[in-house]
C-alpha cells in the first residue's frame, strides 16, 4: 500500500505549492502515471480521500491519466509500445525490450483557487 | 520539528534516535529545500479571483529520490558499499544477514540498518553478531524511504570503507519505486514460495541486480521449479544476476560473500557507477 505515501506525497507537494503560487484550495488535481510505474489506480485513488482530510486539497477531483509504456527492442531496434516488463517484441519475438517511458509518476497541473 | 525538513510529519522513528529537537544536519547551504526557497515570491503574485489552472509538471517522488542522491552522495565519499535487501516477509533475510556478516566480519567494517512496521528483534540479533546496527520502525509504513535511512545513516556514525546491509521491510511490491542511495537492490525468493514471483511482482525483479534463491537446502520437500523461476527472472531483467544459497545449511554462502566483496571493490575503483537504472 505504497499508495498512501504517494498520496501523502501529493498532497506536500500541493501544500508547498500552495505558498509558492498562493491560492487556498485545489479543485481537480491531474496526475499522469505510467502504467510500469507500480501504481494501483483505485489503491490511490481511496488513499487521496484520507490523504487530503483536512488539507487544502480536501474534496478534490482526483484525475489519473495512464500512461502507456514505449521501449525500444534491443534485437531488432523496432519502437514498441508496451504494459509489461516482459513482452517480447511485436516484430522480432525478443525479449530484451529497453524501456524509455511510462515508469512516471508526475502531477500535470492543478486547478486551483485563492 | 526540524526547520529543514520538516521530518516531525513523518511517522516513522529511528530507534534510540535523538528528539527533534537535537536533529543534525548538514548546513542549510548542502541541504537545498524545494519547499522552503520559493515561498517570498508567493506575497508578489496578484491575488485571482475564480479558479485558475496551474501546469507544474512535478515528479511525485522527487522528494525521495533528493534525499536519496544525498545518501548515495555521502556514502560513496566515505566508500560504503550500501545494499538494499528487499523480499516477502519469512524469506529468510535476516538469518542471511546474520551467516554473512559472521564470515565478513574478521575482515571487514559492517553496518546495518533494520526496516520493520514495528519491534526491534531484527536489530538485536543482528547485534548478537558483534556488528552496529539500527532499527528503524515504519509504523503502518510499508517501505523505507531515503529520508528515514538519511537519519538512520546519521545514527550509525559510521566509518569509511565499510559494508552496509538495509534491510527494508518484508514487501515484494511497496519498496521496488523508492531509491533509498544503495549501490545494488538484492531480491531474494525462498524456496517455500512460488517459482512465479518474478512474473507476478515485476518491478523488484526488474530494479535488482541480484536475486537470490534462498533455503535451497529445501529444494527435496517443496514443488518448486528452479529453472522456471530463473528463466522468469531473466525475463522480466536480462541483466539480473542470480545466486542460489541456504542460509541455514551454509551451501553456496561463499559465492555471496564473493559477490559483495567483488562488487564493494568493483564500486570503490570507480569502475562502476552509481547504478541507477536508467529510467
Amino acid at each position: 500500500m505504497h499508495e498512501l505515501s504517494i498520496a501523502e506525497s501529493l498532497i506536500e507537494m500541493i501544500e508547498e505549492n500552495a505558498l509558492t503560487h498562493d491560492f487556498k484550495k485545489v479543485i481537480k488535481i491531474t496526475l499522469e502515471i505510467g502504467v510500469l510505474a507500480g501504481i494501483e489506480k483505485s489503491a490511490l485513488l481511496f488513499c487521496f480521500d484520507a490523504a487530503a482530510k483536512n488539507s487544502l486539497a480536501e474534496g478534490a477531483e482526483l484525475v489519473i491519466q495512464d500512461k502507456l509504456a514505449k521501449g525500444i527492442c534491443q534485437h531488432c531496434h523496432q519502437p514498441i509500445i508496451t504494459s509489461s516488463w516482459y513482452e517480447p517484441c511485436r516484430f522480432c519475438g525478443q525479449m530484451r525490450i529497453k524501456i524509455i517511458d511510462g515508469e512516471q509518476m508526475i502531477i500535470k497541473s492543478l486547478q486551483v483557487e485563492n | 520539528m526540524c526547520n529543514i525538513c520538516g521530518c516531525n510529519k513523518a511517522e516513522h522513528a529511528v530507534e534510540t534516535m535523538h528528539k527533534h529537537a537535537d536533529h543534525q544536519h548538514d548546513p542549510i547551504s548542502e541541504h537545498q529545500h524545494i519547499d522552503c526557497e520559493q515561498n517570498s515570491a508567493a506575497a508578489s503574485v496578484a491575488r485571482l479571483s475564480g479558479s485558475r489552472m496551474l501546469e507544474i509538471e512535478q515528479n511525485l517522488l522527487a522528494k525521495n529520490n533528493y534525499y536519496a542522491e544525498q545518501n548515495r552522495q555521502k556514502l560513496q565519499a566515505d566508500d560504503i558499499f550500501a545494499l538494499n535487501f528487499i523480499s516477502s516477509p519469512g524469506s529468510g533475510k535476516t538469518t542471511l544477514l546474520t551467516e554473512i556478516i559472521n564470515r565478513l566480519k574478521k575482515q571487514h567494517v559492517i553496518y546495518v540498518v533494520e526496516g520493520d512496521q514495528q519491534t526491534a528483534i531484527d536489530a538485536a540479533r543482528i547485534r548478537e553478531t558483534g556488528v552496529k546496527a539500527t532499527q528503524i520502525n515504519t509504523g503502518k509504513g510499508c517501505h523505507l524511504d531515503a529520508h528515514m535511512v538519511g537519519h538512520a545513516i546519521d545514527h550509525l556514525d559510521m566509518q569509511k570503507n565499510a559494508f552496509l546491509f538495509i534491510e527494508n521491510v518484508g514487501n515484494l511490491i511497496c519498496p521496488a519505486g523508492f531509491d533509498l542511495g544503495e549501490a545494488h537492490k538484492i531480491v531474494i525468493l525462498s524456496v517455500t514460495e512460488g517459482e512465479d514471483k518474478p512474473l507476478k511482482y515485476q518491478e523488484i525483479f526488474h530494479a535488482a541486480d541480484l536475486m537470490i534463491i534462498n533455503k535451497i537446502d529445501l529444494l527435496p520437500y517443496v514443488n518448486f521449479n528452479l529453472k522456471q523461476c530463473c528463466e522468469y527472472a531473466k525475463q522480466i531483467n536480462p541483466d539480473i544476476e542470480i545466486i542460489q544459497l541456504s542460509a541455514t545449511s551454509g551451501e553456496n554462502i561463499a559465492q555471496f560473500s564473493n559477490w559483495l566483496i567483488a562488487n564493494k571493490a568493483e564500486l570503490q575503483s570507480g569502475y562502476c557507477s552509481n547504478n541507477k537504472k536508467d529510467l
